[in-house]
């Protein structure tokens, strides 16, 4: 079982992506973001996104209700739609879903997000929160069946209200629920670089380890992204591959050993 | 603006002083006891332990 990640950037190479995955053997899950699709929704709608750093360095999206408006329609509406249209046009019978639908991915709001606003230490709550299960069952209905499930926010809360979450949150708790043994994610580099402005300075193998020592070195996006990383690589699967989603064979590449592994 | 007034902290019962300036959901921490607590509300001022979270952003 593979889950398969792709990242929102608008340079990825979504045709060749899936074009790649209708000649994978094994049964995979795609889970999909729309940050770029996201953006440009909400500039054009005349309601723009806002973030939040918290006290701890870490930055996010401020979901308030219009947000999760916006979200709704970038990523489960949009967004999900034209990959699966895209599947289905590949021979991949898709199904697409956001965690709403059959509860397939439940999680828990946050109690609130620390900022510092004017110098004092503020909590700010919305209408985001942390991956906590998903409906294996559901999945495995759809997988068992030929059906190939495509993922995207928002999620359920504990109190049935649609919420934000982090995709690659997501991706570590199905990977562990339904017992996945790769993660691909797909992204808008090579891998991961030692130097985020040097395409050479590719690291083709983190350990663990390493991949928690650096997440203390980096800050914001990052550093959710290197922390994300770490919970995806200790939920089970072998590995967890970080490649290039613009090139030509995106799949083909990274299972082929392109990118950066994660083991 | 709100004017000043004196709170009871809800856990040991200490003096808890809040400002015109304060901000809903601002946190503050009682002088007597140390406990963190958030404003719940400035129109009446309300305080109440602030919420401990393991990781504190959403997307």
């Amino acid at each position: 079982m593979i889950i398969v990640k792709i990242g929102g950037g608008a340079t990825l190479n979504i045709e060749g992506i899936i074009s790649d995955l209708a000649g994978v053997d094994e049964p995979f899950i795609i889970v999909h973001g729309a940050n770029a699709l996201r953006d440009q929704l909400a500039e054009d709608l005349g309601r723009p996104k806002k973030v939040l750093t918290s006290v701890s360095g870490y930055t996010s999206v401020f979901s308030d209700a219009d947000a999760v408006d916006m979200l709704m329609m970038a990523y489960s509406g949009l967004k999900n739609k034209r990959l699966v249209e895209l599947c289905q046009q590949n021979g991949i019978n898709a199904v697409g879903l956001s965690g709403l639908d059959g509860r397939v991915v439940q999680g828990r709001r946050n109690k609130g997000i620390r900022v510092r606003e004017n110098g004092k230490l503020r909590i700010v709550r919305d209408f985001s929160g942390k991956p906590k299960s998903v409906n294996v069952q559901l999945l495995r209905l759809l997988l068992d069946n030929g059906y190939t499930p495509v993922l995207a926010i928002p999620i359920i809360d504990e109190n049935n209200v649609a919420i934000n979450s982090e995709n690659d949150d997501i991706v570590g708790v199905l990977a562990a629920a339904i017992g996945a043994d790769k993660i691909l994610q797909f992204i808008e580099a090579p891998g991961f670089l030692e130097d985020k402005d040097d395409p050479g300075s590719l690291v083709e193998h983190i350990s663990k380890a390493e991949l928690a020592l650096r997440e203390q070195q980096v800050e914001g996006r990052m550093r959710r992204k290197m922390l994300a990383l770490r919970k995806m690589s200790e939920c089970g699967a072998s590995a967890v591959i970080i490649s290039d989603g613009r090139v030509q064979h995106p799949v083909r590449d990274a299972l082929s050993g392109a990118g950066t592994k994660i083991a | 603006m709100s004017a000043s007034a004196n709170l009871e902290c809800p856990i040991c019962g200490g003096e808890v002083t809040l400002g015109g300036d304060t901000l809903q959901g601002e946190l503050i921490e009682c002088s007597d006891c140390g406990t963190e607590l958030e404003v719940t509300s400035i129109k009446p001022f309300a305080v109440a332990e602030a919420p401990q979270e393991e990781e504190d952003w959403g997307e």
